[in-house]
């Protein structure tokens, strides 16, 4: 008989969003081998909620998942530096990133707690305002800010900022009416959200992106034993198919991004040089701090990384 | 809901002897008990959103743990409440068709029904105390920037949801004597 | 079990547990968890507790209590009897006038209220026993009242909105603005329909001597125009709150939380209640309406969760959007799924339940979603009037009593036809739900 995996994620289904066409890639991928597996995908939370996927994952009640990692820091803080201001800068270094030390260690986390990574993908993403184009840490100063999780709102806050903390669904009534001023999130959430409407000024990503963030294809390690062999292999093949396509993508997601904002009458600008590492002072002297303060290991998976080329 | 009110007034009168009616007695008001300490939770939560406004609007300053805390203190006041909630019949049923039967078809009729609704009461108890366990045994947090422990969250509703379960027992002694 | 039978026996079982009278929040969690045991093993048990507390721990949901207490603190204070006071004098005279005051208490409780059931019992207190006693027929008395009271869920805020707002990701600000129009249309059909009524009946008033009245008027003018007085500071709360969400200055659950907080600041200033009594009153009314419908949502989301899980929700949303029917025939069998859903169910587990599977199929047929909220609105305030779960109808049972539920019902069924006219008419003029959201939140 057939087995059939069921994959959850919170992106939109089937409008093209990057996140989900790995996933739907893989369900072809898989079905045209023809080894007795099927994917079955449940997209936009319509199965599992967003935060309960990592649970559901590790227990075998979800068979895979596509998820940004820093979702389950709640059970594991170590994944926090997923998502960690200034960690990797760029997609090509995002690239060596997945074959380093760092990445040995949060998988082997991931492993010991029941799943394994299928795909690795690491989105860009970047600052909007409706205020002033955010560029150096001065330029935050008496903005009020959205950022997406705990180690950015630090470093926000530290440069002058004020956060405001709220589920991202809300950020562009809340950018419509001025109870914020600016919000940090992925390219592909500025897009599908809107936020062109609301803001006068982009930070993209370029080449000194400060904010990237993990979101990998997961599967249960529990399912992962119940498929024989030829099925693994399948399902390998089609995750390195959907981490090729993705890498491919991603750039293109800052691109598009970019283009959009100026279609709409957006300034668009970059991150120089000198921005970023004025921020990643900041990040050191605050979300790195806490982070290595508090995760067990955690000094460790920060120099892991930044020692990468 | 008022609809249920003049329900309330029978079951006051049934003021058993005995340990099933100390049982009762007891069930009540415990249920009472917990419903007031549930509408303290519910104006605390209140409170915190009035105070998250006043600091972000007013004072223009960062608001880090008001949003969580209301989640989990109103979360926590709507599971503590449903043993009252119960206790004075104020979760909806269709009682068209028992009402329409008299004798032992309608009095096994409400026993079925009442051994459903405490079935899932005591499954939801179990699953809520073995989340409270996994909460508090593997030390997870929210994962937030204000990131407290995530069992003090989930306690009350194994709480409510056990007191939920004993009241049901109650109502059901209630509803045989 | 392909997706279709395990379908049809979910469904099954859960009209037969609610029939036998286990009440719906047990019935749906009941059912959800033995469909989600059978299909996926016990392990489901273990982990029941996270399921529930991930569908019911959300920013967006406890709006709702808040909303709630917002509207208790009004009609558990003598807030509701100053309004009714008021409006009769200004309209208790007209030919039919308390029962058409009646409606406009309902409309504008509705206002400060975001529930249905709460409207009819905040103005079904002091309204039918009036109005019984000024000679109105029963039916009218009930119906009125009933149905007046269903539009606490259309006229801003609402509870079920809000629902909608966070099951479909929709905005909350423009959900409420485009219940308003609709909200003051459908009180005017019931205000039509109240004077036809009272004329089939033979008369509106009790045979009340002129001179009588109008002594009865002067004596009471002071005191009414003090009701009035005091009630005009809710009215101003609640319109501000209203306006900051509508401006998205606060998103739903800062206004919900600072708008309960001075409606109860209010109503201990302005009507003296420094007691415990009157405020633990509040407290105690609006845990009792919040627990009850907080605890269908959640079991709703769980039952939901169910459905998806079994592949329920997606095989039914691909066999509708599969059919290429006319985009109107789709809304008529839309309309019927709705209308027949909120006979056994209460609104929100409906909007749980149906908006996700349904909200792409809308979109897909090029409908507005926020139009689409108003006519499945309407379409279950139709059900909080008809049996067999008709919220609004325990309510008025249980203010009056020794009306028989046959006048009960009998009086309410031409209320539940101007809905469906609503329906129709919102049909012919979707300008009538987004206009006004246009003006307002146009950018
Ligand atoms: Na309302
Ligand atoms: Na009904």
């Amino acid at each position: 008989a057939d087995t059939t995996l069921r994959v959850s994620h919170q992106f939109p289904g089937g409008k093209g969003d990057v996140r989900d066409e790995m996933v739907q890639l893989m369900a072809r991928e898989v079905k045209a081998a023809d080894v007795g597996l099927e994917l079955q995908v449940y997209p936009g939370q319509s199965l599992f909620k967003a935060k309960e996927q990592w649970g559901a994952l590790v227990r075998g009640r979800l068979d895979m998942t596509s998820l940004p990692l820093d979702y389950a820091s709640g059970r594991h803080p170590e994944f926090s530096a997923t998502l960690m201001p200034g960690l990797v800068r760029s997609h090509e270094r995002a690239q060596r990133l997945n074959d380093s030390e760092f990445m040995d260690m949060i998988k082997t986390i991931i492993n010991d707690a029941g799943a394994r990574v299928l795909a690795d993908a690491w989105l860009a993403g970047g600052f909007a305002s409706n205020k002033q184009c955010v560029t150096s840490p001065e330029t935050v100063q008496g903005q009020t800010m959205r950022a997406a999780g705990p180690a950015f709102d630090e470093m926000l806050a530290t440069a002058g900022a004020s956060i405001a903390s709220m589920p991202s669904s809300e950020i562009y009534t809340a950018m419509q009416t001025g109870v914020l001023d600016g919000a940090n999130t992925s390219s592909g959430s500025f897009v599908s959200y809107r936020i062109y409407e609301q803001v006068t000024c982009l930070t993209a990503p370029g080449a000194n992106a400060l904010w990237f963030m993990y979101e990998p294809i997961l599967i249960s390690e529990q399912s992962w034993q119940k498929l024989d062999e030829t099925q693994q292999k399948a399902l390998m093949a089609a995750a390195d198919k959907a981490e090729a396509y993705f890498a491919k993508e991603a750039a293109g997601l800052d691109q598009k991004m970019a283009d959009v904002f100026a279609e709409n009458g957006v300034e668009v600008v970059n991150m120089s040089p000198e921005n970023y590492q004025a921020w990643l002072d900041i990040a050191k002297k605050s979300s790195y701090k806490t982070f290595a303060e508090n995760v067990p290991n955690g000094q460790a998976l920060i120099d892991a990384a930044l020692s990468v080329e | 809901m008022s609809h249920s009110e003049s329900q309330s007034l029978t079951y006051s009168k049934t003021s058993q002897n005995g340990v099933i009616g100390g049982y009762i007695r007891l069930m009540d008001t415990l249920s009472v008990a917990t419903a007031v300490f549930a509408a303290v939770l519910l104006a605390l939560g209140v409170l915190a959103v009035v105070e998250m406004v006043f600091v972000r609007y007013v004072l223009g300053e960062s608001t880090v743990w008001q949003t969580e805390f209301t989640t989990f203190a109103i979360t926590a006041a709507m599971l503590l409440g449903t043993p009252y909630v119960l206790k004075t019949g104020g979760h909806v049923a269709v009682t068209v068709l028992p009402d329409a039967l008299h004798g032992l078809p309608k009095r096994i009729m409400r026993l079925a029904a009442s051994l459903v609704g405490l079935s899932f009461c005591l499954a939801l108890a179990y699953g809520s105390w073995y989340y409270v366990y996994e909460a508090y045994s593997m030390e997870w947090t929210t994962g937030t920037v204000w990131n407290p422990p995530l069992w003090p969250a989930v306690l009350p509703m194994a709480v409510g949801i056990s007191l939920l379960s004993l009241q049901y027992v109650a109502e059901i002694l209630r509803g045989e004597l | 079990m392909d997706p279709v039978t395990s379908g049809i026996l979910v469904v099954v079982v859960l009209l037969v547990l609610m029939a036998i009278g286990t009440p719906i929040a047990f019935a749906l969690g009941a059912v959800a968890l033995g469909a989600l045991m059978l299909d996926r093993g016990v392990g489901e048990l273990i982990y029941f507790g996270e399921t529930f507390f991930g569908n019911v721990a959300s920013f967006g949901f406890v709006a709702i209590p808040m909303f709630i207490l917002m509207g208790a603190a009004v009609a558990s204070s003598p807030t509701g009897r100053d309004l009714y006071r008021s409006l009769d004098l200004w309209m208790g005279r007209l030919p039919g006038g308390l029962a058409i005051s009646n409606i406009a208490a309902c409309s504008i409780f509705a206002a400060l209220s975001g529930s249905s059931p709460a409207t009819s019992a905040a103005i079904g207190k002091l309204g039918i026993p009036e109005m019984r006693k000024r000679g109105y027929p029963d039916g009218v008395a009930a119906g009125c009242i009933a149905a007046g009271g269903t539009l606490g869920i259309l006229i801003p805020p609402s509870v079920t909105m809000i629902v909608y707002g966070i099951s479909t990701e929709t905005s909350i600000g423009r959900l409420f603005i485009a219940g308003a129009m609709p909200g003051l249309m459908l009180a005017g059909l019931f205000m039509v329909w109240t004077l036809i009524a009272c004329k089939m009946a033979g008369g509106y008033n009790n045979p009340n001597p002129v001179a009588a009245a109008a002594a009865q008027i002067k004596e009471n003018v002071e005191g009414n125009m003090k009701a009035l007085i005091r009630v005009l500071p809710f009215l101003v709360v609640v319109c501000g709150i209203l306006f900051a969400l509508y401006g998205g200055v606060a998103t739903p659950s800062e206004a919900a939380g600072v708008g309960a907080f001075l409606c109860l600041a209010l109503a201990i200033i302005v009507y003296r209640m420094w007691q415990a009594k009157p405020i633990a009153n509040i407290m105690r009314d609006a845990l009792r309406e919040s627990v009850m419908i907080m605890l269908i949502i959640a079991t709703a989301e769980v039952f939901a969760f169910a459905l998806s899980s079994l592949f329920i929700t997606q095989t039914v949303a691909g066999a509708i959007a599969d059919l290429e029917v006319n985009r109107w025939v789709l809304m008529g069998v839309i309309n019927l799924f709705l209308l027949v859903a909120g006979f056994f169910l209460p609104p929100v587990a409906v909007i749980v339940m149906a908006a996700p599977i349904l909200l792409p199929i809308i979109l897909a047929a090029n409908f507005d979603p926020y139009w689409f909220a108003v006519i499945l609105t309407i379409n279950l305030e139709i059900g909080l009037i008809t049996p067999p779960v008709g919220l609004n109808l325990f309510i008025i049972k249980g203010i009056a009593p020794d009306i028989a539920l046959r006048d009960i019902l009998m009086g309410s069924l031409p209320y539940a036809l101007c809905m469906v006219l609503a329906i129709v008419l919102l049909c012919f003029f979707p300008e009538i739900v987004t206009w006004l959201p246009d003006l307002i939140m146009a950018s």
